[in-house]
């Protein structure tokens, strides 16, 4: 993506907004999501940017720091599950759903910690490799594999015991 | 799990002892977990599996719940509807600049007065080359034939420079048949405004990187090599350029047209105006303009 190009930069932000929001989402993010998702645009549009092969790890750790710097300014103190809830009564194609294990779900992923649930949203909403999430986190591949371990036992075993497997 | 399924689970492990199949035990729920997730290549259980339906049947159902995680993910935090990077809704406006405008940075690398003097610089530079080239001519006693290359070098010059100046900032990738078009057209650098420049000779641009052979050091200092990184267009391979780089603090990072060309400034690289390419180097700009192919490194002085 080059500077002279209005239109790339139109259509990467096309491409990659919605994963931005959801990862930032899952970060904590909630009303302030969206200037957040513009912030991180904003960021890259300015950068001096990366070669290209290093372009995705910079730019997906660019979105998390983004996250991390706006969830510290963040006003709302509530709960990480109960802003999931309004958000997918408020948006998505699933609002006339209503599945058991939902809540159950929202619960384990609020009581993850902030580097699961990272590893989870750059796992399922970006379909990144585990070494590109290590890119990303920063971090050696074992402590993502371990995290990505943790936080999907969390969530396999709360869709359990919500009864969730044996009603779908 | 109540009692009866915990004695109906010891019952199935020693059934599994009985039955030769007591190695099910070694693959608990965490190994499974990891080879369903893709976290770890697991051979040993891939062949297990092969062999054993149980074991096979418990790995499905490892798959199957973390389809059933994905597919939750997916509800939980839903994608955002379709309309949601149509960037012409208000929530985006700080973003239109960067998406409708040719170009962000294009003010700060290229000021306004810049995009004016440039190019009539630029025409200053190629007349004054042209005079230079006449006078050496006739000192020389040169032919016809070097006076119309020299005259068709200018014109081409030219026309890269009315080019340039009609496309304005974004321009710096309008380039055709080979003819480098500069980025801010072929003015001079202001040496005072740079804490090192060189002499150095253009390598083959590897990705967005450049590297320069420094063949000597007109200010500062240098090592061996210089590295760039591409922002526009790479230099020719192999041409020599004098390099602007470490702008000094206080002073614009781009060049400044010379009303008067100078003439000695630069020795033999007066003969032609030199495109001047934008680098980045050490995060700052850097900016390198090209020398005529002849050009002997000991005589590029400074002005």
């Amino acid at each position: 993506m080059r500077r002279t190009q209005p239109e790339a930069r139109a259509e990467f932000f096309r491409r990659y907004a919605p994963q931005v929001r959801r990862i930032l989402f899952l970060q904590g993010l909630c009303d302030e999501v969206d200037d957040a998702v513009q912030e991180v645009f904003i960021k890259v549009y300015r950068a001096d940017l990366p070669a290209e092969e290093r372009f995705l790890a910079w730019f997906y750790r660019l979105i998390l720091n983004t996250g991390r710097d706006q969830g510290r300014r963040r006003k709302t103190r509530r709960g990480l599950a109960e802003r999931l809830e309004e958000l997918a009564s408020s948006h998505g194609t699933h609002t006339d759903v209503t599945v058991p294990g939902d809540p159950a779900l929202r619960t384990a992923l609020e009581g993850l910690s902030p580097d699961f649930r990272e590893a989870v949203a750059l796992r399922f909403f970006a379909d990144l490799s585990l070494e590109s999430i290590a890119a990303a986190q920063d971090v050696p591949l074992g402590t993502v594999k371990s995290r990505l371990h943790g936080a999907l036992a969390r969530m396999r075993q709360a869709l359990a015991e919500s009864g969730y497997e044996h009603e779908t | 799990m109540t009692e009866d399924d915990e004695m109906n689970d010891r019952a199935d492990n020693e059934e599994d002892f009985v039955s030769g199949a007591g190695h099910r035990r070694a693959f608990d729920d965490d190994r499974l977990l990891a080879f369903a997730l893709g976290l770890e290549r697991d051979p040993e259980l891939e062949s297990a599996t092969a062999d054993d339906a149980v074991l096979r049947d418990r790995l499905e159902a490892m798959r199957a719940d973390l389809d059933a995680v994905a597919a939750g993910l997916d509800r939980v935090v839903p994608a955002p509807p379709d309309d949601y990077t149509d960037l012409g809704d208000e929530r985006w406006g700080e973003l239109r600049e960067f998406v409708t405008a040719p170009a962000p940075a294009a003010p700060r690398r290229r000021p306004t007065w810049l995009r004016v003097l440039a190019p009539a610089a630029a025409i200053a530079l190629v007349l004054v080359a042209g005079v230079v080239g006449l006078q050496r001519l006739g000192e020389t006693g040169g032919t016809e034939a070097t006076t119309t290359g020299a005259t068709d070098k200018a014109a081409e010059s030219s026309a890269a420079q009315k080019r340039n100046a009609q496309d304005g900032p974004a321009a710096g990738a309008v380039a055709g048949d080979g003819v480098a078009v500069p980025s801010f057209g072929s003015s001079v650098p202001d040496p005072a405004a740079y804490s090192t420049i060189v002499v150095a000779r253009a390598q083959a641009p590897a990705g967005s990187r450049q590297r320069f052979a420094v063949e000597r050091v007109l200010k500062g200092k240098a090592g061996e090599f210089v590295t760039l990184r591409v922002t526009d267009r790479a230099a020719a391979t192999s041409t020599l350029n004098i390099l602007y780089l470490r702008p000094t603090v206080g002073t614009t990072p781009t060049p400044v047209a010379s009303p008067v060309p100078s003439a000695q400034a630069y020795g033999a690289a007066t003969q032609a105006p030199g495109t001047v390419l934008e680098f980045r180097y050490k995060g700052e700009t850097a900016l390198a303009r090209q020398l005529p192919g002849d050009t002997d490194p000991s005589k590029v002085t400074l002005p």
